[in-house]
């Protein structure tokens, strides 16, 4: 008779909302019932319980006027006017793509004033040396003649050209044959 | 099998509520979508706040309020959640900041604690005088709503919007728990002492 009118520990009093509302775990469950089925206060309390929950049943659920969604949307609408530019969508869309675009413009125009640049620049000194190398490979047998004019008169000159004929070898033509 | 794993678990769960799939379509730019889900959740959102402020005109406009910010974050919505959880947790932090914002105001005392009655005034002064420990059946109808709206005040505004979502939603512990931003067994609790909250106050005035 004791056991039946036992208090009730706090956490058993706080599994008994979950067991109504079928929050417990099977194991849980099996230990609620059990413990309603030899406790008096725990019965007594689970039914205070399930009878307060049911009075909640009373309160008053309201329905929205007829007309509370066309309403909202209206509303809706009147602020989406009255949106700054900056916030509206479209013109989100139309800064991000634009954005984009203007972007890949600027890359082209980099590239395209790049290559006008390249192509008015003096070109450098290793490029002049490469046009000049067949000048540059006799340079310094030019640099010891020391004058161009010398070896055509001398090339044109006959008393040369037929002594020469007599040396052994004969004249080295490939020393002022360009000039 | 693993593959199959991968995939479930790839595929949002919430893809399946239909709600969620409305909300989808506002984003792209479906307003009929947008309508459907208002008349879909305005009563019950207006009832929640109804029966939190006790004012039906301030309810209306909250309902219409967060069917606003719902519309607002379209562009940015992704399905982390049932379409009703996140609308009524958009609610409750409606609910909540007009409460603190009113409570600024004029000062009015909302319940503070989690435990024990919380009512600033006594209850027994808006009854009428001879209701006390009558079977429910027995009582006037409008009495007895008074005596529940009464129990319903003598809680704190989490314990209140914990039961309507319950009461009226019916919403699992888990569900309350995503809308509250609380653990599950922060839900249990707190319902718990909710309704041990209201059992005792309702039974000073209805016998059980």
């Amino acid at each position: 008779m004791v056991d039946k009118l036992v208090r009730l520990s706090a956490s058993q009093r706080s599994n008994f909302v979950a067991y109504l509302d079928g929050e417990l775990s099977e194991e849980e469950t099996r230990g609620i019932e059990q413990l309603l089925s030899s406790n008096e206060v725990a019965r007594h309390d689970m039914e205070s319980l399930a009878t307060a929950w049911e009075l909640l049943d009373d309160l008053p659920r309201t329905n929205a006027p007829k007309d509370f969604a066309e309403k909202t949307i209206a509303t809706l609408k009147m602020e989406e006017q009255k949106t700054p530019l900056h916030e509206q969508v479209w013109y989100q869309q139309v800064t991000k793509y634009g954005s984009l675009l203007a972007g890949v413009l600027l890359v082209i125009g980099c590239g395209v004033t790049g290559f006008l640049v390249a192509r008015t620049v003096p070109p450098s000194r290793a490029d002049a040396m490469l046009q000049e190398y067949e000048l540059l490979e006799h340079f310094d047998g030019y640099e010891e003649i020391g004058s161009a004019d010398f070896l055509t008169r001398l090339q044109k000159n006959g008393e040369w050209v037929k002594r020469s004929s007599d040396i052994p070898g004969g004249v080295r033509h490939g020393s002022t044959g360009s000039f | 099998m693993l593959i199959v794993a991968t995939t479930q678990t790839k595929i949002n769960p919430y893809l399946s509520d239909p709600d969620v799939q409305l909300m989808l379509r506002v984003k792209q730019g479906d307003e009929e979508a947008f309508a459907e889900l208002v008349e879909h959740y305005q009563d019950r959102v207006i009832s929640i706040f109804a029966n939190i402020l006790s004012d039906q005109e301030a309810a209306e406009d909250l309902a219409q309020e967060t069917f606003m910010r719902i519309y607002r974050a379209r562009n940015g919505y992704e399905p982390q959640a049932k379409f009703s959880t996140w609308l009524f947790r958009i609610a409750n932090n409606l609910a909540s900041n007009t409460k603190r914002s009113k409570g600024r105001r004029k000062e009015v005392q909302f319940g503070s604690g989690e435990t024990g009655p919380l009512s600033t005034r006594p209850p027994e002064k808006n009854l009428p005088e001879k209701s006390g420990l009558m079977p429910a059946r027995m009582l006037d109808k409008a009495e007895l709503l008074n005596i529940v709206h009464q129990a319903m005040e003598s809680l704190n505004e989490r314990q209140r919007i914990a039961v309507l979502l319950n009461k009226f939603e019916e919403m699992s512990y888990a569900d309350i728990a995503t809308t509250l931003e609380l653990s599950p067994s922060a839900v249990k609790s707190l319902l718990s002492r909710a309704r041990e909250n209201m059992k005792d106050h309702l039974e000073k005035y209805v016998k059980m």
